[in-house]
């Protein structure tokens, strides 16, 4: 007979108590919570040690230090008022506020287990474990393990409506097998299929899974509409996100979902990363601006949901995150938060999260045009390597750019050559030949790596024309109902341009991006922000055109409005692997405090509510509403310092409501015991909470 | 039982109060918190994941305190962290747009004569042979009425994190889920029905 045992764990759980109370009460000494656990990378070091049946050996603070990079060892110099954001920090710390776990520690802790399951259970080809889910915020896919008694290669295979729909992987020949799925269709008993392929490439063994997923979330129900299908897609599945789309979703061409991420983040959705991961930024941490505020903390990700890297940007990230070369630096849209927002490009260096360059807009227009606080609104960056070049789409001034990144110099404009009329930059525009619909208020403007006319003396620029002037007015817009994904021929030397292409689409007013797939011969139009509602209450439209007829193949209708979408291709091998997080997974750049001389006693007066404090890492997140944290300050013996977060004003009353983490990182911080002082809406209080910094 | 349980939990907290004051008192600062369970689950970060969210306020202010039990059985340690009653259940969330903060507002209503009662739980496998069926997961009031888990999807729509419907198996899973229950109602008791051992949970009223 089964008994319950729920009393005796009651008063085991209390006797334990009450010993630790008292043992904690005789060394009169409270417990805080110690920041000194083992980084991924070291926890990663240790469990090869273990694997290796070496003593295992705890990383000790010598330790840490000596594996720091020299620039990571100066961030206790607190005059710049910036620091370097690492999970390698000289100093240990205890607090009274509660400690989180990063996403990267919280995915790797998971993906041990997967690989505990892996190594010592038992699971066969015919009876293999399959967990659903198992990072918890990627509901459409699963991981199958087992073991095999030779090296086979696997295939998976979700299997679809139809083949077209087939979602296929193929997996590199082990003995130890970790099979991502991915592509599962929701609220449906799936048919996954595995073949086991030998070294010939002929499949020897196959089964077939039965995997019983949950709903979609009501809001995502019914989000896409087929409306046109006359040819296969050129891409399988296409990826969309935010805005109206803020949990990442992935389609397949009869409009099912078939991935999303189970999280809600910033509002400009997914980029794409060459390493088949994807960075996303984190909708609750942002840094307050004049206007709204943006996002601080990005997430490097896979399709599985596990977090492998993650970045900070200090004046926050808007439009655009892309690798300046596949698996090289961040080139980021950020705001020089100097008077104005969504006016700066900087460069990231990806190992250490340092900035290596900045680029404020107005040290190439000076004060052209520079009439409002989002008077450029950088929606796009591209490196081009062969020249040295990016180019930029400032949507606020109806340009697409080119810019020499080492020395700032103007190269050109594609503009509707009467915007730049009397100006400084009017020869930079590029002189017109033929027939050409202008750009305005124009989204992702990068140059092509095809040469689609044979002549070496051009390249290729392409758009999302929103053809739109809601925010800059001009006179002489043209009226035209539609938007455009455009094709400009660019001839550098005789600096003309030419429009070979455009694919006209409903009228997208903001957001909206293009893709190309040239060896397709197709063009995708991703409007995400339809100017008006369609009688059947869409928000957004794609279409999938012949590159060569302009004439639409597919048609796709979101329910929502969204950023961008792109060709979704997950990467099975890489789910396949164990987590190796990197040393340094913790990176970036952000404002910190600096030397107080001026510094206040901490006031009597206690912060009872309004702010909601938590620490990761060795930064402190203060939750709040827009604009009601000023200062944060760090009181300790030796030294007071203050992080000033005043310098924005009072921002945008329509923002106060949104509520969010501000950051205050604390590892350039000499040790000291301090004491937390927050200004909130104007007055100072003390928030009974205490930071201490140990050698 | 109760009056074996009342004295240690008595004798717990004093115990824990006198390492709390002593401390102070050496320190003259603001007493240094011993980090609970609660504690590290009421105050999300960034990395705590933008899904993990609290119910709205308006929500919160519904909740009773509530204080956190974990219990291990068969292999898997079951945190009971917070529950709600209502019939109502809504989020007002505020969400940035393009040019401003917009408000979403979302409701469900239970069937005439129902409360919802949502459960958020932590369910972490530790060493357990077994799985999480939900239909083994039960509620039962005081006069036998048996519920079982709602489809409640729609927690996900009020901006909290719901535990996942299907069957679990690895890991770590912290989530709500929803029961529909009598308005009448009373003497609530959660249950799961594991090979070896039972599990169950009395609220209190």
């Amino acid at each position: 007979m089964k008994k319950s045992i729920i009393e005796k764990i009651i008063i085991a759980g209390l006797l334990v108590s009450i010993c630790l109370g008292l043992m904690a009460g005789c060394s009169k000494k409270t417990k805080d919570n110690t920041q000194n656990k083992p980084s991924p990378a070291q926890q990663q070091s240790q469990d090869i040690s273990s694997a290796e049946n070496k003593p295992e050996e705890g990383p000790d603070e010598e330790d840490s230090n000596a594996s720091l990079k020299p620039d990571q060892k100066n961030q206790s110099d607190v005059e710049g008022g910036t620091v370097l954001i690492s999970n390698n920090n000289p100093y240990s710390f205890t607090s009274t506020i509660p400690l989180v776990d990063d996403r990267v520690s919280q995915s790797y802790q998971l993906d041990k287990q997967l690989e505990s399951l892996l190594r010592d259970g038992n699971y066969s080809f015919d009876d293999p474990m399959v967990i659903l889910n198992p990072f918890g915020n990627s509901p459409l896919t699963a991981i199958v393990l087992f073991k095999t008694d030779q090296e086979y290669a696997v295939r998976v295979t979700v299997k679809g409506n139809s083949d077209e729909t087939n979602v296929v992987g193929n997996l590199e020949a082990s003995i130890y097998h970790r099979v991502p799925v991915i592509g599962l269709y929701p609220d449906k008993n799936n048919t996954v299929v595995l073949e086991l392929i030998d070294k010939n490439n002929k499949p020897v063994a196959s089964k077939s899974l039965s995997i019983q997923t949950d709903p979609l979330p009501k809001s995502m129900q019914d989000l896409v509409k087929v409306i046109k299908y006359t040819k296969p897609s050129a891409y399988g599945m296409l990826e969309v996100s935010g805005f109206g789309c803020p949990r990442p979703f992935a389609f397949d061409t009869e409009g099912n979902i078939r991935w999303y991420l189970d999280e809600e983040y910033a509002s400009y959705g997914y980029f794409p990363l060459s390493n088949n991961r994807f960075i996303v930024m984190d909708k609750d941490v942002m840094i307050q601006t004049y206007e709204k505020p943006h996002a601080q903390q990005l997430y490097e990700m896979d399709y599985l949901g596990r977090v492998h890297q993650i970045y900070f940007i200090k004046n926050g990230a808007h439009h655009e995150i892309i690798e300046k070369t596949p698996g090289g630096n961040l080139l980021v849209a950020t705001n020089s938060i100097n008077g104005h927002v969504e006016d700066m490009i900087q460069e990231i260096d990806r190992k250490t999260g340092a900035i290596v360059k900045s680029l404020d807009l107005r040290e190439i227009f000076g004060d052209a045009y520079v009439d409002m606080i989002d008077w450029a609104h950088v929606n796009s960056v591209q490196y081009i390597p062969e020249d040295d070049c990016v180019v930029l789409s400032p949507r606020n001034i109806h340009s697409a750019i080119k810019v020499n990144w080492s020395t700032n110099e103007l190269k050109w404009i594609i503009c509707d050559p009467r915007f730049w009329e009397g100006t400084a930059f009017e020869d930079k525009v590029l002189k017109p030949v033929g027939d050409i619909i202008w750009n305005y208020q124009q989204h992702t403007a990068y140059q092509l790596k095809e040469d689609l006319d044979n002549n070496p003396d051009t390249i290729h620029i392409m758009l999302f024309d929103n053809h739109w002037h809601g925010t800059r007015k001009i006179k002489f817009f043209d009226k035209l109902q539609s938007s455009f994904v455009s094709i400009f021929t660019v001839n550098e030397k005789d600096m003309t341009v030419s429009q070979p292409h455009t694919y006209e689409g409903i009228k997208s007013k903001i957001t909206s991006n293009y893709r190309f797939a040239y060896d397709a011969g197709r063009v995708f139009f991703m409007g995400g922000y339809l100017a008006e509602e369609t009688p059947d209450k869409e928000n957004g439209m794609i279409y999938e055109f012949d590159y060569e007829t302009e004439e639409v193949i597919n048609q796709y209708s979101i329910k929502n409005t969204f950023y961008r979408a792109y060709e979704f291709v997950p990467d099975f091998s890489s789910c396949a692997s164990a987590m190796r997080p990197a040393e340094n997974f913790f990176i970036g750049t952000l404002s910190a405090a600096v030397v107080n001389k001026k510094a206040q006693p901490v006031p009597d007066k206690l912060l009872s509510e309004g702010i909601k404090l938590s620490i990761s890492q060795q930064i402190l997140y203060v939750e709040a509403n827009d604009h009601k944290v000023s200062h944060i300050e760090f009181i300790g013996n030796k030294g007071a310092y203050i992080l000033d977060l005043s310098y924005t004003g009072t921002g945008e009353s329509k923002y106060y409501k949104l509520k969010y983490k501000l950051l205050a990182p604390f590892s350039n911080l000499p040790p000291d015991d301090y004491r937390l002082v927050i200004t909130y809406e104007g007055v100072r209080y003390n928030t009974g909470h205490t930071i201490s910094i140990k050698e | 039982m109760k009056k074996v349980l009342l004295p240690i939990t008595l004798l717990a907290a004093a115990a824990l109060l006198i390492s709390c004051k002593s401390d102070k008192a050496a320190n003259d600062r603001p007493p240094e918190n011993t980090p609970t369970v609660t504690a590290a689950i009421s105050a999300p970060a960034g990395d705590e994941g933008p899904s993990a969210q609290e119910p709205d306020k308006e929500q919160k202010a519904a909740l009773r305190e509530f204080e956190e039990t974990t219990l291990s059985v068969n292999g898997w340690e079951i945190t009971i962290q917070n529950v709600i009653r209502d019939d109502t259940m809504s989020n007002v969330s505020v969400v940035l747009g393009y040019t401003d903060a917009t408000t979403n507002e979302y409701e469900v209503k239970a069937q005439e004569g129902h409360d919802y009662f949502l459960v958020k739980m932590k369910l972490s496998k530790k060493e357990s042979k077994e799985n999480i069926e939900w239909d083994k997961m039960t509620l039962t009031d005081s006069e036998g009425n048996v519920y079982k888990r709602i489809d409640d999807i729609f927690i996900s729509d009020l901006g909290m994190k719901r535990l996942p419907g299907t069957t679990l198996n690895f890991g770590s899973n912290e989530g709500w889920i929803a029961f529909e229950i009598k308005k009448e109602a009373k003497g609530l008791t959660l249950a799961y029905d594991f090979a070896d051992e039972d599990f169950s949970y009395s609220f209190s009223e």
